[in-house]
């Protein structure tokens, strides 16, 4: 009897957990559904960025110019503020800790290392999903919603080769340039304040700069560049080109998508920050 | 790829067509054929699967049974690079417009050229304006989108589709959301395309007086069923009740909102 009662409490715990992992399903599903559908658009917009073009299936000349200007150029103020502040603040935070053992002479190359490594690309890369990334939901999404898009495909020009090619390459090439931008913004506002708060001269600041970093952090820090400027402008495609249901619908997916892109960009931050520590 | 034989008039066929979305049935068996040069008129009630339809015939979904022919190219198993090649043959008219609004509205006609063609910027202009003049909008070339009046922006898209020189024209709700005197103009340009350049054009509507100043032919659509092709007094003179009602626009009759039991359980059992 008690055994009954035993496989009778196990059977409706499994099946309990059974119901509960069933229930995750759909949603599990849709999830995978999503990173199968921003894995394909990546690999649609590499074959329209570097293949499409010389076999004659979709002309980028004439929006590659507006779109990196938009996102180079025009970012470029409120990313060197971002990295401006950034720089002050570290310089101002460690200076404040290191200063107690004596260390103060450490601050530049601190700051460098973490300019270089981490906060250069991480800052530009939010900065850009604020900027560039929304943006280019919004304005997908619009298009997809008023039949922009159909009418595209209905002119025989493939929506990925017109409208995503041109983000994806602007993105690809302008994020690395401005997180490089970025590090030396980013030293400059720490050699501010190394100098004004803690009588760190500016020579001496880019020596132990110099002193400190190699190529391996610049590359790391283009590198990191490189792969944020194709997850947020992917993602932000993606979720652009699958707005559904009116502007409710537009100001959801614009809100998914900046939530993602923020989520992926720092896992990726993580996981590349992981292995660059073992290559380099 | 089902080739038609050349003597065959029919620049288009619809050929048993079955379209579901998951286990709703949209289309079943529609069949009819469209003819070089006439006007058609897709009409039907609400929901009845008019946009499907239309969707099907150029390409943007896939029928889950049946062929759709588009000047001897079957065009329901094509591939998106071989339906490429089809859609340069024909224009579409959305009902939205579905103008690009990052542009101007000669830009907009020239995107096409300029996607297509390897003409110089001279010429693409030249062409554009003489597109602009046909629907009479020379004047509202350098204008975005959101700059003109809803009839501006269908006919713009009109001047749109025309400029790649399409042998056909399909238009979403043209009349949609414009005064009568806009939907007059529209449709004398339909018909103007009609007689100065042989255009096969199939129309969806729902209003009437359009219907009776284009089409050649129509077709009528009643929940996914083709109830009626023929003439304009074909239907006219129809005794089908569900075409009376349609025509005179009573509430009380087969599309009551209501329908009958025997369709009910006919439904439930499909
Ligand atoms: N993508 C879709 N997924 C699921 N159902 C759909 C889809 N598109 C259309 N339907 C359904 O198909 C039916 C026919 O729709 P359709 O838009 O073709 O009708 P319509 O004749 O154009 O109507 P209206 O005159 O209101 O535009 C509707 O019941 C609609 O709910
Ligand atoms: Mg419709």
């Amino acid at each position: 009897m008690p055994r009954t009662g035993l496989r009778l409490r196990i059977e409706s715990t499994l099946g309990l957990l059974g119901r509960k992992i069933l229930a995750l399903g759909p949603g599990a599903l849709h999830f995978l559904s999503r990173v199968g559908g921003v894995w394909m658009l990546f690999l649609s917009s590499l074959y329209f960025s570097f293949i499409g073009p010389w076999l004659g299936k979709n002309k980028l000349r004439k929006q590659l110019f507006p779109t990196m200007s938009n996102v180079g150029a025009r970012s470029f103020p409120i990313v060197s503020m971002v990295a401006f502040l950034t720089g002050s603040v570290l310089v101002l935070q460690t200076g404040n800790a290191l200063a107690k053992f004596g260390q103060i002479n450490e601050v530049p190359g601190l700051v460098a290392l973490a300019m270089t490594r981490e906060l250069g690309p991480l800052m530009t890369a939010i900065v850009l999903i604020a900027r560039v990334g929304a943006s280019y939901t919004a304005v997908l999404g619009s298009m997809q919603i008023n039949e922009e898009v159909t009418a595209l495909r209905t002119m025989a020009i493939h929506p990925i080769g017109y409208l995503v090619a041109p983000r994806f390459l602007s993105m690809l090439v302008m994020v690395p340039c401005l997180v490089v931008l970025s590090f030396l913004v980013g030293m400059a506002g720490g050699a501010l304040i190394a100098w004004t708060v803690y009588d760190i001269p500016y020579q001496s600041f880019v020596e132990r700069t110099v002193f400190y970093l190699s190529m391996s952090d610049l590359y790391g820090g283009i590198l990191k560049g490189m792969v944020f400027g194709i997850l947020i402008s992917v993602i932000s495609c993606y979720y652009g080109l699958t707005a559904r249901g009116g502007p409710t619908g537009l100001g959801r997916a614009i809100m998914v998508s900046v939530v993602t892109c923020l989520v992926v960009v720092v896992l990726s931050d993580a996981v590349l920050t992981g292995l660059l520590m073992r290559i380099v | 790829m089902k080739k038609t034989s050349p003597e065959n008039s029919n620049i288009i066929e619809v050929v048993d067509v079955e379209k579901s979305f998951g286990s709703v049935s949209v289309l079943k068996g529609v069949s009819f054929p469209i003819q070089k040069g006439e006007t058609v008129c897709i009409l039907g009630g609400s929901g009845g699967g008019k946009s499907t339809l239309l969707n099907l015939m150029i390409g943007i979904l896939r029928p889950t049974a049946g062929s759709i022919i588009i000047d001897g190219d079957d065009i329901s198993g094509m591939s998106e690079q071989e339906l490429d090649r089809v859609r340069r043959k024909f224009g579409v008219m959305f009902q939205s417009g579905a103008l690009l609004n990052s542009m101007t509205v000669s830009e907009n006609i020239a995107l096409p050229l300029e996607y297509h063609t390897q003409l110089d910027a001279e010429t693409i202009d030249t062409m554009v304006k003489i597109k602009l003049h046909q629907v009479d909008l020379l004047h509202a070339a350098d204008r975005r989108p959101s700059e003109i009046s809803g009839g501006m922006q269908k006919r713009a898209a009109v001047a749109r589709a025309l400029a790649l020189d399409p042998k056909i024209l399909f238009y979403d709700e043209p009349s949609a959301g414009l005064d009568p005197i806009a939907v007059s103009r529209l449709d004398q340009l339909i018909n103007q395309l009609k007689t100065t350049m042989r255009m096969t054009s199939i129309v969806v509507t729902h209003v009437m007086e359009s219907v009776r100043r284009i089409a050649d032919r129509v077709v009528m659509l009643d929940r996914g069923r083709v109830i009626l092709t023929g003439t304009l007094e074909d239907l006219e003179k129809s005794d089908d009740p569900r075409i009376k009602q349609f025509l005179t626009g009573d509430l009380t009759g087969p599309s009551a909102g209501m329908i009958s039991e025997q369709e009910y359980l006919d439904d439930l059992l499909l």
